[in-house]
């Protein structure tokens, strides 16, 4: 899954969600009683209410097992082989190890020496693959594998100050 | 006697005025705010690029006041469409008007003096902990400011509440719980209105908010005074967000009411508190209170099982949205035999707005997907679809309804072409926040690299747009202002 995919599926919804609003609209001139409106709109509630539980539900198991939390990651992938440190402090990022192998299960140790950061890894076509916080008083866990090579890109995606935007470090994923 | 011929003029003149106070000052105060969020732009777009510091400052400005403003205006709105049928206290109002705008003064003084830049969230540590980009009196001032918007929410909150129930003769009677449980065989007579409804559904839970901002806030209070040493920064973060996200949201029930109240105008069709609305509405009161931990998805250390409740949150609460005030407003509309007005114009653009900017919400409140959304420009693209187009578009079309029937000033084809504009510049600005958050643009950056600018610049052109209908929309408003302040007051 990549931001363009969720934005194609936005865009999908939006436009589907456009016509009917169009046609919604474009129909109001054209006077129908109430009385003959009302009991559609509550047959159409209720179908909507069945439709968007099922949805809702699908939607709910189907993430379950795409959770990102390291006790999911560690079912679904296997148990990290490499673990790195990554320590956030106002504005840069120190990693433990800069260098790592494509297609095994890598752990970040995520940490905090001040304020709250985020650890976000954009692959080398500028898309971001992963994130967790980097909390003070915390280390959060997060278990990624790296598909492709190349040179990964960190940033800090938590508001941290004057240089928030600058925050960032790069990875490097050997095949 | 008919409900209508109850209402005393001189009461529902009275909470007129008040509206028009809020709603006024709530206007005028987006319009400043957005040019706030224009600088934004145009420095993320390269075309005018000013300091981080000054940015973020700008960035914090343009948060904390556009929820302030777009809040007041919703306020105000809700004082207008209860009106003489529910007797609100005009000093409690007046009070927390006036709180309100000392709040966001404090907060102008942090930002533009003191270079506060925390951004909205002021999120634990961040604001003693600058590295000298500004100093703790700003970060208090911020702080005491947002402290003040919240006390000004909590008195009107209260009275609110208060009203409700004084007029209803319960707080049962006030949320139809007799006719919501014995379905809808017991009590239909007595049944409030839609409008109060969410009246009384926001009180209670302005009032639990306000209480969540007071667990937050206050301990920042101690710790500037050193008292206490500092607070764990997974529990300020949780009560952070049920406060601000929560508040945020609100303001959109607050702002839907104004829907409910006066697009019946417009179509000469009652919107009733059937069964299913009455359900709806009491469950929002739960729903409200449970997607804000959707804001912590990446905070690993969060209890896995609270994640889920902030997933399950934000998929419920989006049911009653939809099928309450959006269905409810479609048919509303459907084939209603209207010609579209300003007011009318602007509702339908909510409805459309709130929708688009929900569908943006629940497809980021999916966890998986959050982890590559989350704090990318995908979420001030939702979030300002549903303000820009949900919130403000509901309040500003009741603002033009008030002040049009109160100074009996007409509208013409350019009042109409301006509120579609509104709608078309709207849409195009929020699209490209959308497109942005695709390309994982980060949010909150103050610079943008020349490979994310292009949906910047185009969004530039899309604010311009909108802000000079609104700006038409607006000045047609200011110079009826007078005449609606002294007219007559507005019909039932």
């Amino acid at each position: 899954m990549t931001g363009e995919g969720v934005f194609a599926v936005f865009a999908a919804l939006s436009l589907v969600w456009t016509a009917i609003w169009i046609w919604v609209v474009s129909s109001a001139p054209r006077e129908l009683s109430y009385s003959a409106v009302a009991p559609r709109i509550a047959v159409l509630r209720r179908r909507l209410l069945y439709g968007l539980l099922g949805v809702g539900a699908v939607a709910l198991v189907a993430s379950g097992f795409a959770l990102p939390y390291a006790p999911v990651q560690a079912l679904v992938g296997g148990r990290p082989q490499i673990a790195v440190r990554a320590v956030a402090e106002q504005w840069a990022w120190t990693f433990s190890r800069n260098r790592i192998p494509a297609g095994v299960p890598v752990e970040f140790l995520v940490s905090s020496k001040d304020v709250n950061h985020s650890f976000a890894l954009f692959n080398p076509q500028g898309a971001l693959v992963a994130q967790v916080q980097a909390m003070p008083g915390y280390v959060n866990h997060l278990i990624h594998v790296f598909n492709k090579p190349g040179v990964y890109t960190v940033r800090c995606l938590e508001l941290c100050g004057v240089a928030h935007a600058f925050m960032s470090n790069r990875l490097t994923v050997t095949p | 006697m008919t409900a209508a011929a109850q209402i005393q003029p001189e009461r529902r003149d009275e909470a007129d005025r008040a509206a028009l106070a809020y709603l006024v000052v709530g206007f005028a105060m987006l319009l400043v705010m957005g040019i706030f969020g224009l600088v934004m732009r145009l420095d993320q777009a390269g075309l005018w690029v000013i300091a981080p510091d000054r940015f973020y400052a700008v960035m914090t400005l343009h948060g904390i006041g556009m929820v302030a403003a777009s809040l007041l205006a919703a306020m105000g709105g809700m004082i207008g469409v209860l009106g003489g049928t529910v007797r609100l206290d005009a000093r409690m109002l007046w009070t927390a008007l006036v709180l309100s705008l000392i709040g966001s003064g404090f907060v102008v003084f942090a930002t533009l003096v003191g270079d506060f830049g925390a951004g909205w969230t002021v999120l634990y540590p961040l604001p003693f902990d600058s590295q000298g980009a500004w100093t703790r009196w700003a970060a208090l001032a911020a702080l005491f400011g947002i402290l003040l918007v919240a006390v000004a929410f909590l008195l009107y909150c209260l009275e609110l509440l208060r009203a409700t129930v004084a007029h209803a003769g319960g707080l049962g009677r006030a949320l139809a719980l007799d006719y919501l449980f014995s379905f809808g065989r017991r009590g239909a007579a007595s049944v409030p209105s839609p409008a109060q409804l969410v009246a009384t559904v926001v009180a209670i839970d302005g009032v639990v908010t306000v209480l969540a901002g007071a667990v937050y806030l206050v301990p920042q209070f101690a710790i500037a005074a050193g008292l206490i040493s500092g607070v764990n920064a997974l529990f300020a973060k949780n009560f952070l967000y049920l406060f601000g996200h929560t508040l945020a949201n609100l303001t959109i029930y607050l702002a839907a009411a104004l829907v409910y109240a006066t697009l019946p105008h417009y179509t000469g069709r009652e919107w009733k508190s059937t069964w299913p609305v009455v359900l709806g509405l009491n469950l929002v009161i739960i729903l409200v209170l449970l997607p804000y931990p959707h804001h912590l998805y990446q905070d690993f250390a969060q209890p896995i099982w609270l994640q889920v409740v902030g997933q399950i949150g934000s998929y419920g609460v989006a049911v009653p949205a939809f099928l309450v005030t959006i269905i409810g407003g479609m048919g509303q509309i459907y084939r209603s035999g209207m010609r579209w007005q300003v007011a009318t114009i602007l509702f339908a653009i909510g409805l459309w707005g709130w929708t688009v900017g929900g569908i943006g919400a629940v497809i980021d409140a999916t966890i998986p997907v959050n982890q590559i959304m989350h704090n990318t420009l995908w979420v001030p693209a939702h979030f300002h679809t549903y303000y820009l187009l949900g919130a403000l578009a509901f309040s500003t079309g009741y603002m033009y309804h008030l002040i049009g029937a109160r100074s009996g000033g007409g509208e013409t084809t350019f009042s109409r072409a301006a509120a579609w504009l509104y709608g078309l510049g709207g849409a195009g600005f929020v699209l490209m926040l959308f497109v942005s958050g695709g390309m994982s643009v980060p949010r909150r950056f103050a610079m943008h690299i020349a490979a994310w600018q292009w949906p910047d610049k185009i969004s530039v052109a899309f604010v311009g747009v909108s802000a000079i209908a609104l700006a038409w929309l607006g000045g047609e408003c200011l110079i009826r202002l007078k005449a609606a302040w002294a007219g007559q007051a507005t019909p039932p």
